[in-house]
């Protein structure tokens, strides 16, 4: 009997209807610039508990950051709600050579229909990525995101937002770990020297 | 047997588990969604002279608690209760004001001494018919008589409604009726105002229902079953279905979803159909070939980049971008012109 009743709370799941999706900005991933300490910020946006039967068809999202601390430097859609400019209407909303923009604006319109959405979208799945630059080399800042997203019929999702918080960590720069790397090639090459004298002696 | 019903039961539980998709999947329908400005005076000073040329003059002032408690409660009303009653066939978007300006004139009303009221002369300078279809007003009644030195009630009624043809409505109601989580005088008289419009439209079965339902001259029944109604007043506290202000069934419910009928009658279905609401209210109308923007007759991505361009903008009075009727052009109004494309991927 548990195991039944079980069984009908998965089935009837849908009737529980909670929050329909969750956007979450990924962990910072970040690449060092070369001839400089500031780094390349990337953060994947990904839409999760994306609810059974549910499928997005629509977003329009905007991302707060800090310009002291962060710059824009651009956005790559993913390919779950259609490719540009096939099955996708996709358009920035900020001018990327603006220095001092603390907002951007993201948004996509699929052109594929409800069920071809839902054949391509699984419950979990990326909406692009969000690249910036650092501004210096140290600092700790957050990034939130915010919007409206629909639903294959022109819908609202009930959506659920979580930001992240970019931090470099401190590591020696790319010039200074070259040095370190010569160096200790220097010092292992002296005492091979030193060996090879001896043994000579 | 006992196998067969275990079967028919897991068929019966898979087919509700899965219901919602196959609801989900199809484009709900797009009514008109009326647009409400709900303005609350909260500060009045007026002065009259009465018969016996007594002069007064009445101030009053809302708390920020009362605000809260008046907003919340037209909130309430719009964006629960309505859907409710009409079974979903409109959703209004309301805008609540708190009026900034000292309401300094109010109209005689009669009913008792004192029975002053805002009516739509006296709130026009507030009041934007040309972008909403309803307006709803509040005003704090309980009132400080500078001359007599007393504290009295200006008003005499809890709402009023004036017949306003086929022009912007107006419902109003003094702030004491919500102080108990009782909105049924908003789903009344605003029930008076809808039926006034649809009845001057003429987008509404006639005979115009009269929603002062009685046991004697003005019977009503629910149409088809001719199932009578409880004729109590019922609450969020004490729910009574089939009652008179029961947001599932009951009498308020027949009415504002066109179930309703006379006794004699009991097939011809009377109230604000679901027809009724489609052909929109006083200012916002539905809109004709939807998604065809740019009038060549066919929907593609041409409108859908005409519609980007004015993407998180306020909608103009009806704005054909507006497909949700929200008031604003958002990812939505696209997404719903994405599914009226004539040809696949919205191509030209």
């Amino acid at each position: 009997m548990p195991k039944r009743f079980a069984l009908a709370l998965v089935l009837c799941a849908p009737f529980f209807p909670a929050t329909a999706a969750t956007i979450q900005l990924g962990s910072p991933v970040y690449t060092a610039m070369s001839n400089s300490d500031d780094l390349h910020v990337c953060l994947e946006v990904r839409i999760s508990q994306l609810l059974a039967g549910a499928q997005l068809g629509a977003f329009d999202l905007i991302f707060h950051f800090d310009s002291a601390a962060l710059v824009f430097r651009g956005f790559d859609f993913g390919t779950f709600l259609g490719r540009y400019p096939d099955s996708t209407w996709d358009i920035h909303r900020v001018n990327v050579f603006d220095q001092n923009v603390t907002e951007y604006r993201v948004a996509s319109v699929s052109l594929l229909t409800a069920s071809e959405l839902q054949l391509l979208q699984p419950s979990s799945f990326s909406l692009g990525t969000i690249m910036f630059a650092s501004r210096g080399p140290h600092f700790e800042t957050p990034v939130s995101v915010s919007g409206l997203l629909s639903d294959g019929s022109g819908n609202p999702l009930d959506v659920t937002f979580q930001g992240a918080l970019v931090q470099q960590i401190p590591e020696p720069g790319p010039r200074w770990l070259l040095a370190i790397g010569l160096l200790a090639i220097a010092g292992a090459r002296r005492v091979r020297m030193q060996g090879s004298q001896k043994r000579l002696s | 047997m006992k196998k067969n019903a275990q079967f028919l039961l897991a068929k019966f539980v898979l087919f509700l588990s899965v219901f919602p998709l196959i609801a989900q999947a199809q484009p709900k329908l797009r009514n008109p969604r009326w647009k409400v400005q709900v303005l609350i005076y909260a500060n009045i000073d007026f002065q009259f002279t009465d018969s016996l040329g007594q002069p007064h003059r009445f101030i009053t002032s809302m708390t920020q608690q009362e605000k809260d408690t008046a907003v919340a409660a037209a909130s309430k009303f719009l964006n629960v209760d309505v859907p409710a009653l009409n079974g979903g066939s409109m959703v209004p978007v309301g805008k609540v004001t708190i009026v900034p300006r000292t309401l300094t004139k109010l109209a005689y009303t009669g009913g008792c001494p004192f029975g002053y009221w805002p009516d739509p002369v006296v709130t026009a300078p507030d009041r934007d018919g040309l972008a909403f279809d309803a307006a709803i007003v509040i005003f704090q009644e309980r009132a400080y008589d500078q001359v007599t030195g007393q504290y009295v009630y200006i008003g005499c009624y809890g709402g009023l409604t004036w017949p306003m043809g086929t022009g912007q409505t107006y419902a109003s109601f003094i702030f004491r009726i919500f102080s108990n989580d009782q909105r049924n005088i908003f789903k009344h008289e605003w029930g008076h105002s809808i039926l006034f419009y649809y009845d001057s439209s003429g987008t509404a079965p006639k005979p115009a229902v009269n929603n002062h339902i009685n046991t004697t001259d003005t019977r009503y029944v629910h149409c088809g079953s001719g199932a009578p109604y409880i004729l109590t007043d019922d609450s969020d506290t004490f729910p009574i279905p089939n009652s008179i202000y029961y947001n599932q069934s009951g009498f308020t419910h027949d009415y504002y979803s066109g179930t309703t009928a006379t006794p004699d009658q009991v097939n011809r279905c009377l109230g604000i159909t679901p027809a009724a609401w489609a052909s929109g209210g006083p200012v916002t109308r539905p809109i004709l070939n939807p998604g065809d923007l740019d009038g060549d007759g066919k929907v593609d991505i041409g409108d859908l980049y005409s519609l980007m361009y004015f993407l998180n903008l306020p909608a103009n009075p009806n704005d054909r971008k507006d497909l949700d009727y929200d008031g604003q052009i958002t990812i939505l109004d696209a997404r719903i012109l994405v599914t009226l494309c004539t040809k696949a991927r919205c191509a030209r």
